[in-house]
């Protein structure tokens, strides 16, 4: 029998306890959720422990970013595996910075639950699925295999199937089997994107296929596996022509259950689709593939905007106008230097918070009034001033209106596509964001500016009674979160620095592939 | 072998997409089903087939004697099939509480969420 030395495929010894860290920000919620679901009769206490987990989770998802920030990219292998045997955990910039995003982003929506989910509700597992909601997302930020990518999409896919039909009526029913057929189908796609990536090169762990793609030609099966991934990850991410099934279905939920969606799922997607193309398939970054993926980006863009203009529910117009900010993202991810992937990163950042903050606001707003039907709002500036001072606040976010964190990374974005005369999305960006003041502004007048309808004041003070002793609270995370983006609209400068070495790490992939196989040198 | 397989995974995906593209819940279920299964069956044969020779490694090496199965192919697709199982149940209660309370199981006339008369603004006030 021959010995044989393990040395270059595992580790002798036990892996270090700080690089278990990088695991915090998913198992911080996962153990959450579980102990919520033992505790399900007590439901009164979810909110507290999934707050006190959460706060735990922001501060360890900050840890992680200084960490990140102080040592460079971090990698650890499970069970002692070395990559790319193993099953790696990658934290580099970009994942660091959208997992404390998104951690940020829950703790608000938690915080909004306090009083939007009835205690009914809490039993059918409320929190529990937020939490694992996030478990889902954040594996998704900082795996670095991309099987176990796939497999981190269904958890917090399955997570939001449960959350989306959570109340059960028949609009929700609807809506709910556009988004699961459709979420199903987009993940079927990208399970058979890897299952042919798999067959082509054999190894499944990110940083060592970059290195094997990255001398090849862009050509043959790569090319069905990168469309594949394209298509996959578009569906997702909600793109044009493939965005249909969100607005049909982001109206439709619990508000509290739609900001989540909006602030984090369809993020994931072009956080996918940025990873694929710079560090997975870094050729197919670089081939025409990316000009297909520019017009899908403006596409999605125009269509988005155009749309919002067109509706009177006020969640379906905030649902395209999300459709509309991944339009932007998309154009970044597409030109692909370094300026313009900043801008993508930090838009992203901007876009997780904003888009929670508006389907919050419009809860506040359902609150008080009832109903989010535009042809029935009206007179909310009279009896209710801070909230149209907190509306018109965040459309100034989302319109991208300086000083707020909407206006940095479109400039840049826009000077970017100006400076490698990609002018179709300077008009596309330009264009879309117009539209966006239009259907915000009118949003505005109609809800706000417009005097009390004569047969809505009684409705109005029926509805005043209704309110609940949250109420108040519910104010809470919204203003969290427009102080956040002002902070980051002031001084834009911490963020943009960790955009731009998140972007570097993308453009230049060496850090990456050393994080991970560093240890096995 | 791996030729007939992936003939074999293209008819799947084919029917399937055929029934994806059906307006009826019920055959679009099936589609999926049959994706589902498809997939697995393309895991397993990009992972490439070897006869008869499972992965294991007598007690005590460290290294199998022969060259084995690739075992890594089945341990992706029990992943997957768990994970299509599960989302496949869950859909599959959804349709029928939809069509239980929307009363049809035609897509094209599942308008609730998306009522198809226009809405407008009114121009001014």
């Amino acid at each position: 029998m021959k010995t044989i030395s393990t040395e270059g495929a595992m580790l002798q010894t036990v892996t270090a306890a700080i690089d278990w860290y990088i695991l915090a920000p998913v198992v911080i919620p996962l153990v959450t959720a579980a102990i919520l679901i033992i505790f399900r009769r007590s439901v009164g206490l979810h909110p507290y422990i999934a707050l006190l987990a959460l706060a735990g989770n922001i501060y360890a998802s900050f840890e992680l970013l200084m960490k990140v920030k102080l040592e460079g990219p971090l990698a650890m292998t499970m069970g002692n595996w070395l990559p790319p045997f193993g099953i790696t955990f990658t934290a580099d910039f970009l994942g660091a910075i959208l997992t404390l995003t998104s951690s940020l982003a829950v703790f608000c929506v938690a915080l909004y639950g306090m009083g939007d989910a009835s205690s009914r509700e809490r039993r059918f597992g409320f929190y529990p699925l937020i939490l694992t909601l996030l478990v889902g997302v954040n594996g998704s930020f900082l795996t670095g295999d991309i099987f176990n990518l796939y497999v981190w999409f269904e958890v917090f896919v399955i997570s939001s199937f449960g959350l989306i039909v959570l109340g059960g009526t028949r609009k929700q029913l609807d809506g709910a089997v556009k988004y699961c057929f459709l979420s199903l189908i987009a993940t079927t796609l990208f399970l058979i994107a890897t299952g042919y990536l798999y067959g082509l090169y054999g190894t499944l762990n990110m940083a060592d296929l970059s290195k094997i793609v990255a001398p090849l030609k862009f050509e043959g099966p790569l090319v069905v596996v990168s469309g594949l991934f394209l298509l996959a990850f578009s569906m997702k991410a909600a793109a044009f022509p493939l965005y249909f099934w969100l607005p049909a279905s982001y109206h439709t939920p619990k508000i509290v259950v739609s900001a989540l969606f909006a602030g984090l799922l369809t993020k994931v997607g072009a956080y996918s689709l940025l990873r694929t193309f710079t560090i997975i398939l870094p050729v197919a970054g670089d081939s025409w593939l990316m000009g297909v993926m520019f017009y899908v980006g403006v596409g999605t863009a125009i269509c988005g905007a155009l749309g919002a203009v067109a509706q009177t529910d006020l969640r379906r117009l905030f649902s395209f106008l999300l459709v509309a900010s991944i339009g932007f993202m998309l154009i970044g991810i597409s030109i692909g230097t370094e300026t313009a992937l900043t801008a993508t990163i930090f838009y992203m950042v901007h876009s997780i918070l904003i888009m929670t903050a508006l389907f919050l606001v419009a809860g506040v707003i359902y609150e008080h009034r009832g109903s989010l039907d535009l042809r029935s709002l009206s007179g909310m500036n009279k009896d209710l001033p801070f909230l149209s001072l907190l509306f018109l606040g965040l459309g100034f976010v989302a319109m991208g209106f300086p000083p707020f964190s909407g206006f940095w990374p479109k400039f840049v974005l826009i000077s970017e596509t100006i400076k490698q005369e990609a002018y179709v999305g300077t008009f596309a960006i330009i264009f879309s964001s117009f539209l966006s003041i239009i259907s915000l502004g009118r949003a505005f007048a109609f809800g706000f500016w417009r005097p009390l309808t004569p047969n809505a004041e009684d409705e109005v003070a029926a509805q005043a009674k209704k309110l609940s002793v949250y109420s108040k609270l519910q104010y809470l995370p919204v203003l969290l979160l427009m102080i956040l983006v002002t902070i980051v609209g002031i001084a834009p400068g911490f963020l943009f620095d960790l955009s731009s070495m998140g972007a570097k790490g993308l453009v230049d992939t060496s850090s990456y592939i050393a994080a991970v196989f560093g240890g096995a040198s | 072998m791996e030729s007939y397989l992936s003939i074999l995974v293209g008819l799947y995906f084919a029917c399937s997409v055929y029934l994806l593209l059906s307006q009826s819940l019920v055959r679009i279920l099936i589609g999926i089903a049959l994706l589902g299964n498809g997939v697995n069956l393309l895991i397993f044969t990009s992972g490439r087939i070897t006869r008869g020779v499972p992965p294991i490694i007598e007690k005590g090496a460290k290294v199998a004697e022969a060259s084995i199965a690739n075992p890594l192919p089945q341990a992706l697709i029990l992943t997957a099939i768990v994970i299509s199982f599960a989302l496949f149940a869950f859909v599959l209660v959804l349709s029928y509480r939809a069509y239980q309370e929307i009363g049809t199981d035609d897509t094209a006339k599942m308008r609730i969420a998306e009522p198809i008369e226009p809405s407008h603004l009114p121009k001014g006030y």
